[in-house]
């Protein structure tokens, strides 16, 4: 592998020092972690790409302010979800989750994790992933970080701090914040799929 | 543990399980393009950057000018005094018909 290979310390000094080789390279082997961290928190009438760009075009501008006091990778997902959460609190609007908006295969999710169903069909594990999005589209960029890291990329807490710069208290304080909002918007959902 | 807060934790059993879209890989010419927008951005940031240098020595400066100022005043203070009441009273002097 590749990315593997890099010496993140001397390709930085080598950026520092203008060498635009070593700046692709380092876009390379950043690539997979900044457009992971973009898609799981990519605001509506965004393209990954385009917020790629700006996360790497971020890291450039701020490459001296880089102390070398925790991993380069961490102290980019930092820029990383930062940029991120400015893009979400720009949209300001949180859409109402309607029972009537679902999809057909969001409906069945709802369906079959309300009937207790063991084994979902794959159609229902789509769903579960997409209806998921949208209760996590009616948080605030903040909770919905922490939902995301939590309870759909397994993240410890320590790992969130690593990446975010937030203190474990708070993440947690967040995480059940963000989780009773969650079950709330769950509960609104369920009530008008019985009506 | 409510029914509700199984049936949540179920949703997001499940909603782990939905496969990961494609590992990312790097589109064609991103990692040129990002470089050639951050070489044009350079000299901004340069510029940037001496404008910030600029503003903190100029609130430097300033600091060190009323630090001087407000120790020689501390220190002549006496001296400062006794010149302003010289004066004055060399005016009220000066004023009388």
């Amino acid at each position: 592998m590749e990315e593997t290979k890099l010496d993140v310390a001397d390709c930085l000094r080598s950026v520092r020092r203008n060498d635009q080789a070593a700046a692709r390279a380092l876009v390379e082997h950043l690539y997979p972690l900044v457009i992971k961290i973009a898609r799981s928190n990519l605001p509506r009438r965004v393209a990954e790409e385009d917020l790629a760009q700006e996360i790497f075009m971020k890291m450039f501008a701020k490459l001296e302010q880089y102390r070398g006091d925790l991993p380069f990778a961490h102290w980019v997902s930092r820029i990383a979800v930062n940029t991120c959460l400015n893009h979400l609190r720009a949209q300001r609007s949180r859409p109402e989750m309607r029972w009537a908006d679902l999809s057909e295969e969001e409906a069945g999710a709802l369906d079959a994790v309300m009937s207790s169903a063991e084994e979902p069909h794959p159609a229902q594990v789509l769903g579960a992933r997409e209806l998921v999005g949208k209760l996590m589209d009616t948080l605030q960029p903040k909770d919905r970080l922490i939902i995301q890291m939590l309870d759909l990329e397994d993240r410890s807490v320590s790992e969130i701090r690593a990446m975010t710069g937030w203190m474990p208290s708070l993440i947690r304080v967040r995480a059940f914040r963000a989780r009773r909002k969650m079950r709330d918007a769950f509960a609104r959902l369920k009530k008008e799929e019985r009506v | 543990m409510n029914e509700l807060e199984r049936q949540l934790n179920r949703l997001f059993h499940w909603a782990r399980r939905a496969p990961e879209r494609e590992t990312a890989a790097l589109p064609y010419g991103f990692a040129t393009r990002v470089v050639a927008q951050w070489q044009a951005a350079r000299p901004e940031l340069v510029a940037a950057l001496w404008e910030r240098l600029a503003c903190r020595a100029a609130f430097a400066a300033g600091l060190v000018l009323l630090i001087g100022a407000a120790s020689y005043f501390a220190a002549n203070w006496h001296e400062v005094a006794y010149d302003y009441n010289l004066n004055y009273s060399a005016m009220e002097i000066a004023s009388v018909p």
